[in-house]
């Protein structure tokens, strides 16, 4: 580390370091309104009349408030079942992967692994070459996992861009530690589970939640493989809300043909579908954010 | 010394050569790391490995009763990439392709890494939280409405005409054709990806011993010495990983963004191969011209991670994929 | 450590070998069904003296189909009951029927899936159009006419149809779906849009003028409202505009000038619209109106958003290419006081006479290539899926898919018309009344297997009106399928909607569409720089080195012309 540093009064350093704050505080400001815009947009446009929106005048707030999109989207019971289902999906697939993944991740760090190379070449190969979806849907149906959970959560469970990117992560952790492990005579198995993973909150909860949105977002696989209406993820469910009408229980006209006669701006509802999707991402966050803090002591290694 | 006569070993080392034996010698030792490899290996296999077959559909006249397996091979063999190779516009759809994939990457690599940098100098915890929070949004909104706020922004009487205005400068209809794509394509790309793609350099960065910064102050260093210093090699090794990984995706864009970006001004001018499949594979439904297409740009993504890694291998070989 | 490295490499061998082996086995296991059961040897002799249907496990035929959702659910309607209780009747058996339901957004996707995989249910909705005969002849997709002694109706349908069975079966007697039947026995040939003008009424209205009957009123009425916009008296900034950059800014003109906007049937031959004289004729039209500054400049960048929000603002004040129902959609969502769209059939050309329209519905009975039904080939009792689709086809049957219940949903007048109750009439929304009961007319809502032969009649009974106008009527609210059809006429169809029967193999329909991508993206992209004048329209020379680019667009561009015109059936044209 290089520790030559010119002595410089220590005032100047402080204003230096004060007048980067500053600047730096201001264009965090700016980046935020930035970033938040979209979904400001999102969330006023849920909440207005469908005139206003279709004419363009909807901004940052929302204008002629209307509950429409949001009785349509949250009135359907079939909405409540898919949150369910999209949770109990979400946390299986987060489990097995993040799981899955730290495993062979561990493996590969250690350089006198005789299989190190074999499966770097192994995972290597799968990242370009991909047999495409119609011989995917033949495996998945032929294990007998069609309209399972597991026909979700198996199949992108492990990716050899995960693995190597836990891999670095794993590295990033100083190699001492295992040394030291293995001078008091713990195996493998045990370090990884006893010492790695603990250690490595940060990035499971940074995969976690990878794992968790990911999840949340996708309606392909599941329109493939899941058949029954009960089992339907929330992104499916919200899609055929966009579609159907008041006969699976909700009480109104189907909002399709409310946006063909010409009745509703469609973006009303698909707007209101979008927030039904970021706002229970968001609700877990603060849970995740206190492990990308500051402050975790590594000082399990002396000297 | 004494020769001690080793009884003749009629067993195993007869029949199998002494490097096979050592190999499962080795294996044997380190049956722990085996282990735990076996489960994840067993369920790429199952999932990657198995459908790969599917590869062969690029030489072949699928037919689906048939399987890939019963499917006569195509005459001449690489009949679907001689296709592609004549395609009218294949020049400039290579062009434009390399074009966006390396901007695109010059632009959304490095700003997730500068922004976590930045946000991890902010001092006010809450503040931070809160501005982290805010910069993943733009990700889990749909491209759909993010291209429209495009079209909007870039009109005539759109926001950025209006910002041009106060800067003294004519309105321009930024949408018609190919001079603003790469501003807009790009310019989004960051937008929504400078938020998510951060989170996983603060994942990294949070891990930082926090002794190492009151050595360093104590030896006098500035802020930027001490991100150039501690936080930078901090992150290192998962910079370097990404960008490896993302060398690879150079030729891959998101065709959707890009199909609800065209028009009759521009159709032609951002074409890429991403779109290219799709309106092939999908829109005709031509299965084993969009697989040949597929394998081709796969092969150039395998030597484009090849090369990446190479290179650093020379500057930095710790943090090479191998 | 070569060695170590040899070993390895041998490993990962060997583990490619096994995948692909094993590859090699999941695809095996498919035809397994194939094996159990083919039809062929299970079709029974149909003689003189009866049918011979397969005994079925407690008289219950079990089936699983797969069919579309077009945005409400068929489950549970008074239609789809009453469907289920009439099949089991004729059949004489009960049926249990699993419905796999899909939003039809996904649906398409979804079964070309299926179908590739080889994985397709009993019965299933189809819509990829002529493809199917590659499904049929490879095995997948069973072959009906096999079973044609057990069809009632469907062959009596077929055989009223214009193009009847050399349109609905192919030459060598296989037929590898039921197509999807269209009944009009009105003969209203009315077509669903881009075969009228939408102007703001309320704007012709205010200041005495009227829509254009013929090119050059057109014209002058363009430039009167230029001179209003520019004197301010109208609060406007543009005469015309697009609906969506996604559609041509010439699809409502080309139909003026007798020519198309790609590959299509003019009546002789098969014929390339976009580098037609007609075309570039109408090409010089249309860069007149933009030089005269009529045209708002950003027309072909607009997505449909910005265009509503530009119609509905009041930003122009025509619209010459639009579909159907956009007029009425702009009027409900519009907040300016007053604002009023309306149309009116498209302009006439004194040098080409009748406009052509697009989609001009056929008349009497006809079956359309594109959708239809198939049935698996692996289906248990063939004998009695067929006899239950063909079923479809019965009057009686169509009759109560698309009314309903007489003297639930409908009643017959003295004369034996048909009309809804006041219920569904009078409802806020006539269509979705009509799907709640399962109506299969009312498009938003499909009942039975779909699709089920559709009566044009009871489908423009529920659809909303627009405001409309023509020179005898004056301003009138109408139906854009009625009122296209009436107005336009019979010289209004377009030789594009009665073409040949076109018989394609699988590499000349690839051909053929290759044909179409390619040469319609150069097109649409040359022929804007033609409007707006970036290239000389008048030019020949220019002209001429357009012409050869969109021809080079394909490597065979005359010669799969002349292929289309030989594969096509030029008895099968009515004259």
């Amino acid at each position: 580390m290089n520790t030559a540093v010119k002595s410089n009064p220590k005032n100047k350093i402080h204003i230096g370091s004060y007048a980067f704050d500053a600047v730096l505080v201001v264009f965090m400001i700016l980046f935020s309104i930035v970033m938040i815009y979209p979904l400001a947009n999102v969330i006023a446009i849920s909440l207005s009349s469908s005139q206003m929106i279709s004419s363009g005048k909807v901004t940052w707030l929302p204008k002629e408030i209307t509950l429409t999109g949001y009785e349509i989207v949250f009135g359907q019971k079939t909405i409540w079942i898919a949150y369910l289902n999209t949770v109990k999906y979400a946390v299986a697939y987060a489990v097995v992967s993040l799981f899955m993944t730290s495993l062979l991740a561990y493996t590969l760090l250690i350089p006198e692994f005789v299989l190190r190379k074999p499966i770097t070449i192994y995972l290597l190969i799968t990242m370009f070459f991909s047999g495409g979806t119609v011989p995917t849907y033949l495996v998945v149906k032929n294990l007998g996992l069609m309209n399972t959970m597991w026909a979700l959560v198996l199949p992108g469970a492990v990716t050899a861009y995960n693995v190597f990117v836990y891999r670095a992560f794993f590295r990033g952790l100083s190699i001492e530690i295992r040394e030291a492990a293995k001078i008091d005579g713990a195996g493998d198995i045990s370090i990884l589970f006893r010492i790695y993973m603990p250690l490595s909150k940060a990035l499971y909860a940074t995969f976690g939640l990878f794992a968790v949105v990911g999840m949340w977002n996708s309606y392909f696989n599941a329109l493939l493989y899941i058949k029954d209406e009960a089992k339907q993820p929330i992104q499916n469910v919200l899609r055929s809300i966009l579609f159907t009408s008041g006969a699976t229980g909700g009480t109104f006209d189907g909002v399709n043909q409310l946006v063909q006669s010409g009745k509703l701006n469609p973006k009303n509802v698909q707007y209101a579908t979008i927030f039904a999707t970021v706002a229970p991402v968001l609700m877990i966050y603060p849970f995740l954010q206190k492990h990308f803090a500051q402050g975790v002591q590594v000082g399990s290694v002396k000297g | 010394m004494e020769r001690v006569q080793k009884p003749a070993r009629k067993s195993l080392e007869m029949y199998i050569p002494h490097r096979v034996l050592k190999f499962f010698k080795l294996l044997w030792n380190q049956k722990s790391l085996v282990l735990l490899a076996l489960p994840p290996v067993i369920l790429i296999f199952l999932f990657r490995y198995l459908p790969m077959y599917g590869i062969l559909i690029a030489f072949k006249d699928y037919k689906p009763l048939r399987g890939v397996w019963g499917s006569p091979w195509e005459q001449p063999l690489f009949a679907n990439f001689i296709r592609f190779f004549n395609y009218v516009d294949f020049r400039r759809l290579i062009m434009n392709t390399i074009k966006v994939g390396i901007v695109t990457l010059i632009f959304t690599y490095p700003a997730p890494i500068i922004f976590a940098l930045l946000l991890n100098e902010l001092r006010f915890k809450t503040f931070k939280r809160v501005v982290q929070t805010i910069s993943y949004l733009p990700h889990f909104i749909s491209v759909v409405v993010i291209v429209g706020m495009l079209n909007n922004f870039c009109s005539l009487d759109g926001l950025f005409n209006q910002i041009r205005g106060l800067f003294g400068l004519q309105a321009v209809n930024m949408n018609s054709g190919d001079r603003y794509f790469l501003l807009m394509y790009v310019g989004s790309a960051v937008w929504q990806g400078v938020g998510w793609g951060a989170i996983i350099y603060l994942a990294a960065l949070a891990n930082v011993d926090t002794s190492l910064y009151d050595v360093a102050n104590i030896d006098g260093a500035n802020r930027w010495h001490k991100i150039w210093n501690i936080n930078l090699p901090a992150i290192l090794p998962t910079t370097t990983v990404i960008l490896i990984l993302n060398a690879g995706n150079i030729l891959s864009q998101d065709y959707t963004k890009i199909l609800l970006m065209q028009n009759d001004t521009n159709r032609s001018l951002i074409d890429v191969i991403s779109t290219f499949v799709y309106r092939v594979g999908i829109g005709q439904g031509e299965f084993e011209y969009a697989t040949a297409v597929n394998l081709f740009v796969s092969i150039i993504d395998f030597f484009l991670v090849y090369i990446t890694n190479k290179i650093t291998q020379r500057l930095n070989p710790e943090n090479s994929l191998w | 450590m070569k060695s170590k490295r040899k070993i390895a490499v041998l490993c990962l061998v060997l583990m490619m070998i096994v995948s692909l082996l094993a590859g090699c086995n999941t695809q095996q296991k498919q035809p397994s069904g194939n094996n159990a059961q083919t039809p062929a040897t299970q079709a029974p002799q149909s003689n003189e003296g009866g049918l011979r249907f397969p005994q079925l496990p407690n008289n219950t035929l079990k089936l699983t189909v797969n069919i579309p959702n077009f945005g409400t659910s068929p489950t549970d309607t008074l239609v789809q009951k009453e469907w289920q209780k009439r099949m089991e009747e004729y059949l004489g058996v009960k049926l249990d029927i699993t419905w796999n339901i899909t939003p039809w957004a996904d649906y398409r996707s979804n079964e070309k899936i299926l179908l590739e995989s080889n994985d397709i249910p009993d019965v299933a909705t189809y819509s990829w159009g002529a493809y199917v005969n590659q499904y049929g002849e490879d095995g997948i997709v069973l072959d009906i006419l096999k079973y044609k002694d057990y069809m009632e109706y469907y062959p009596v349908f077929v055989k009223e149809t214009f193009g009847g069975e050399a349109f609905a079966y192919n030459p060598d007697g296989t037929a590898y779906y039921f197509m999807d039947g269209f009944v009009n026995p009105e003969n209203n040939t009315g077509a669903q849009s881009f075969t009228s003008f939408a102007y703001r009424f309320d704007i012709l209205k205010k200041f005495n003028l009227k829509p254009a009957t013929t090119i050059d009123e057109f014209t002058k009425l363009c430039a009167d409202i230029k001179a209003l916009i520019d004197s301010g008296k109208i609060d406007a900034k543009y005469v015309m505009s697009n609906q969506d950059k996604n559609y041509q800014f010439y699809r409502g003109f080309v139909g003026i000038f007798h020519t198309w906007d790609t590959l299509y049937w003019n009546g002789e031959k098969w014929s390339y619209g976009p580098i037609e004289d007609n075309f570039r004729t109408m090409l010089k039209y249309l860069n007149q109106l933009y030089k005269a500054g009529y045209i708002d400049p950003e027309f072909s960048t607009d997505d449909g958003t910005r265009c509503t929000e530009k119609a509905v603002n009041g930003n122009h004040v025509i619209v010459p290419t639009l579909w159907s129902g956009m007029a009425g959609t702009w009027n409900m969502q519009t907040n300016v006081e007053g604002l009023e769209w309306g149309l009116a059939f498209l302009p006439r050309h004194p040098d080409f006479g009748t406009p052509w329209k697009w989609g001009s519905k056929q008349e009497g009975k006809s079956l359309q290539i594109q959708m239809g039904i198939i049935i698996s080939a692996r289906t248990k009792y063939p004998e009695y899926v067929v006899r239950m689709i063909d079923y479809q086809y019965n009057d009686d049957m169509i009759e109560m898919m698309n009314w309903g219940i007489e003297g639930v949903t409908y009643k017959k007048t003295a004369d034996g018309d048909h009309v809804f109750s006041d219920e569904i009439l009078n409802a806020s929304d006539p269509v979705q009344k009509a799907a709640d009961y399962g109506i299969m007319s009312s498009s938003a809502c499909r009942t039975g297997i779909p699709f089920t032969p559709l009566t044009f009649e009871a489908m423009t009974e529920q659809i909303p009106g627009e405001p409309w106008w023509n020179p005898n009527d004056g301003y009138y609210e109408g139906k854009y399928w009625i009122e296209s059809g009436r107005i336009g006429g019979p010289e209004s169809v377009s030789p594009y909607d009665r073409p040949p029967v076109l018989r394609l193999s699988t590499d000349e329909s690839t051909r053929r569409a290759e044909l179409q991508t390619n040469c319609d993206t150069y097109a649409r992209q040359e022929t804007l720089k033609f409007i707006t004048g970036e290239l000389d329209i008048n030019n020949d020379a220019v002209w001429e080195a357009y012409v050869k680019g969109v021809k080079s667009q394909v490597p065979d561009f005359d010669a799969t012309l002349k292929m289309l015109l030989d594969r096509s059936d030029l008895s099968s044209l009515r004259n």
